[in-house]
């Protein structure tokens, strides 16, 4: 049959209008109305990745969170003279054994903990750190402390290890920031902050199918970058992926039958989002997420308890979440920060820019305990405590432990890894 | 100097030194020639119809958006001014250099919560916005909003708090790597005794805070005190090459030459005012080479003031929701090094958000404005006609053949063979303009 363009453009929507679809997918569709009904038939069936892809939800605590304050040495002298106004009293401690425990906003990973579902990686750093956020971010995000790199750690894992998958979904942002992790000369990775707004076309605008049907294939055609001129090559190439992940996005069956009550943050809607990703079978096996307000100089008291709250509250959601959809086993969060900061607080009921602090690692399959020695509180470099695990050691650990991933492409060479999954 | 100087050139020096490149001010500036365009926006002085009178902004408390006055008490109305005065300027060089400088010399209303503060930021940084760079650092380390963000007041003798001192080398004058972290410490004893009253939000300076002790910074030693810093931080070699290459990747591309780095850091050095850094690099041919026309990614405030200023558009405070899905909210950049910038305002979501304005902008369009004989070619049964008509009026650069073709099977489709008026066909036209990736870029 050879219908028009003209022709295939009314015959076309009107056959979408039959089978409900509508928005951005009308056009992706366009050569294979089939494969939309089948996929809408086994609710996204082709995309469902094997039961056992293991997914890693990395989370950024941006500003350089007080890791001092987060696991506290509680049973340490030095601790309560370094920190006069900002040590937490040993009776609101939620104590992890005699010597340490967690900041008393941390009640919920506190219980996990207790379930042997939190790996405490100690002392987490990296040679000569740097005391600046962005330096020290890319440093983490990038995996090179000694020299500037343009590709992220993760942008190299999928590059390395995900090299066949040609699911757009299978990793993921989720709102906040450019983030240097997922850089990548070849592989591109979608940051999405809702799923609602997550189109090409505007929602609240009614147009006919016709309409965006001509809409979206006009999209297409200036957004081929290979027939764009070469300085807007960029835009096309970013734009062309935007469509593409849209379109896979609002394939997925949208079946979430969670029922776990979220806190009402933007971090624990972000939490959430990835968890209706999952329960949807977007196949993504790495998700990105940031929180920032960590960068306590001044009046640490209330506002590091208050990001700890949203921090803690969200990962308690997420996981009691999953539990309920039967994804937990699945799942490895790893809670991360560019630095930890000064042991001893300043004279503004703060803390500056500091070095080694813990990583933390929640799920299912993980091996909780502690990990790693506590850095000494004594024994500083300029006022600073001295790391005890590379931040590569875990790193390699979750992709080639987790993920089972290429560790050793991503990260140049072998690190020793730690037992926690 | 055979330097061309036709209308391309004209539109890209208008887009990069303001918001838009609309067709009159791109055919007076062919007509004014290279020097004197760039005189006067250096000067802030119009292109076109440079007899009128300078149409004077209207006052924050004279507008409307959505029916309803702007409220100067109110951030988000704030921000919404900000875009109209970008939208609607005579001095759009002043105005996009005040950008700059928002997202260099950061605060963020979200920690400094106080509207009144951050508008005088913004009114400083605009009456500095092309003079010199060293006055600016010595009067912003007493600006009330950038104390606050920077936590200044915690900064007391014998309490040294180091934020200020940090960025101020890390991010405002010299870049990473050419500081120690004991420059840092000393810094901050010197900026010590400068204190911002939150209920009046006049900033003092307290001698008794202050630590008048000994300090060696970046390898002098003296009692230096806040002017003291900033005389340091003005002698090192570092300051005019890192102030170069943020101007560069501001105004010219993501990548300078190190050669070109050079070339404008002599001129920071030399020349008394950012102006006049910034009249060289306007009047240089490199400026105008090809593989620099059209290479950089639009700022979010710079698509939405763009469209508000080339299109008859009602002031909206939805432009302020749009920004935020868009990644840029004015007086909240998202940290203290400001916006990333760059081709990471084409995060996926972001560049949704963008097409999704455009939809809604092309559909708030007035009908008659949309069918009045500035939008329509002589030709009208021309695709290509049409498209000239439009790329023109909306001051885009030159389009592609796949964006061209596109459009011209759009209006095919729609509006050209109409036998009446097809406004939603021209809204389609007008919306996929604006959506084209070559509208994305400056």
């Amino acid at each position: 049959m050879n219908m028009s363009r003209r022709e295939f453009l009314v015959k076309g929507a009107a056959l979408l209008a039959t089978l409900g679809i509508g928005g951005p997918l009308v056009l992706a569709d366009k050569y294979s109305g089939l494969s939309a009904q089948a996929a809408a038939g086994t609710e996204g069936g082709a995309a469902l990745p094997a039961v056992d892809s293991p997914v890693l939800v990395v989370v950024q605590l941006s500003g350089g969170n007080d890791g001092i304050n987060t696991v506290v040495p509680y049973g340490q002298g030095v601790y309560y003279d370094a920190r006069p106004t900002l040590a937490i009293k040993q009776q609101d401690v939620l104590a992890i054994n005699g010597e340490l425990g967690f900041h008393p906003s941390l009640s919920g990973l506190h219980a996990l903990y207790k379930q042997g579902k939190v790996a405490v990686i100690q002392g987490v750093g990296y040679p000569k750190p740097d005391h600046s956020h962005f330096r020290s971010m890319e440093i983490w995000q990038t995996a090179e402390p000694d020299k500037i790199s343009q590709s992220g750690w993760l942008g190299r894992y999928v590059e390395s290890s995900l090299a066949r998958e040609t699911n757009p979904l299978k990793a993921l942002q989720i709102g906040g920031d450019a983030n240097k992790a997922f850089n990548s000369e070849t592989a591109f990775t979608p940051v999405i902050q809702s799923l609602d707004t997550f189109q090409l076309l505007d929602a609240r605008i009614k147009l006919g199918a016709l309409e965006k049907n001509r809409l979206t294939e006009a999209f297409l055609a200036m957004y081929d970058p290979a027939k764009q001129l070469t300085q807007v090559r960029v835009a096309a190439r970013r734009g062309q992926e935007a469509y593409r992940a849209a379109s896979a996005l609002h394939k997925l069956s949208g079946a979430y039958p969670g029922k776990t009550e979220y806190p009402n943050t933007g971090f624990a809607k972000d939490l959430q989002l990835v968890a209706k990703l999952l329960s949807g079978g977007s196949g993504t096996r790495v998700y990105y997420t940031q929180v920032g307000g960590f960068d306590d100089h001044a009046n640490e008291k209330e506002q590091h308890a208050r990001v700890l709250k949203e921090v803690d509250g969200a990962i308690a959601a997420f996981y009691s979440d999953l539990a309920s959809l039967g994804l937990q086993d699945r799942v490895v969060t790893a809670v991360f920060s560019e630095f930890g900061r000064r042991v001893k607080e300043n004279g503004s009921g703060g803390t500056d820019h500091g070095t080694a602090a813990p990583l933390l690692v929640v799920g299912g399959r993980v091996q909780g305990g502690l990990y790693g020695e506590y850095p000494s509180l004594s024994n500083l470099d300029n006022g600073d405590l001295k790391y005890n695990v590379d931040f590569r050691s875990v790193y390699y650990t979750l992709i080639e432990d987790w993920l089972k991933g290429d560790a050793k492409s991503v990260l140049g060479k072998t690190y020793e890894k730690i037992a926690f999954v | 100097m055979g330097s061309v100087w036709t209308e391309r050139e004209a539109a890209h020096l208008l887009r990069r030194a303001g918001f838009a490149a609309p067709a009159d001010d791109v055919r007076a500036s062919v007509t004014l020639g290279r020097k004197e365009t760039v005189r006067r926006l250096v000067a802030g002085q119009r292109i076109a119809d440079a007899g009128a009178k300078a149409a004077a902004l209207a006052p924050l408390e004279e507008l409307q958006a959505d029916g309803k006055p702007l409220k100067a008490d109110d951030i988000g109305d704030q921000q919404l001014y900000w875009l109209y005065r970008m939208a609607n300027t005579d001095a759009p060089l002043a105005e996009k250099m005040t950008l700059f400088w928002h997202g260099h010399l950061t605060s963020s209303y979200r920690k400094v919560k106080d509207v009144a503060m951050m508008v005088k930021q913004n009114e400083l940084f605009r009456s500095h916005a092309l003079g010199n760079f060293k006055e600016l650092m010595l009067v912003v380390g007493q600006d009330p909003a950038m104390m606050l963000w920077l936590d200044v007041n915690s900064n007391r003798k014998g309490k040294p708090n180091e934020n200020y001192a940090r960025e101020v080398m890390e991010l405002f004058t010299l870049g990473i790597g050419h500081y120690t972290e004991q420059d840092i410490r000393e810094a901050a004893r010197a900026f010590t005794g400068w204190h911002v009253d939150r209920s009046s939000g006049e900033a003092s300076y307290q001698p008794k805070q202050h630590d008048n002790g000994t300090k060696t910074i970046l390898g002098e030693t003296g009692a230096f005190d806040a002017k003291g810093v900033v005389d340091v931080l003005f002698e090192q070699k570092a300051l005019p090459q890192f102030l170069a290459r943020k101007l560069l990747r501001f105004f010219a591309t993501d990548t300078p030459s190190d050669d070109w780095v050079e070339a404008v850091a002599a001129d920071v050095s030399a020349q008394p005012t950012i102006g006049g850094v910034l009249e060289k690099l306007f009047n240089s041919d490199a400026f105008y080479d090809d593989a620099v026309q059209q290479c950089l990614v639009k700022t979010p405030a710079e698509y939405v003031a763009g469209w508000m200023r080339s299109l008859p558009l009602p002031l909206t405070r939805g432009y302020n929701a749009a920004m935020r899905k868009m990644g840029q909210e004015l007086y909240m950049p998202p940290n203290v090094a400001g916006w990333t910038g760059g081709t990471s305002w084409l995060l996926s979501s972001w560049l949704l958000a963008r097409y999704q304005f455009a939809e809604s902008a092309a559909f708030r369009m007035n009908a008659a404005a949309l069918t009045s004989p500035e939008f329509t070619p002589a030709d009208k049964s021309s695709a290509d006609a049409w498209l000239r008509q439009w790329s023109d009026r909306l001051g885009i650069g030159q389009l592609g053949p796949a964006t061209s073709a596109a459009l011209a099977a759009y209006a095919e489709d729609t509006f050209l063979h109409a036998k009446q008026t097809n406004t939603n066909g021209l809204r389609g036209f007008l919306h996929l303009l604006m959506v084209s990736p070559e509208a994305q870029m400056k």
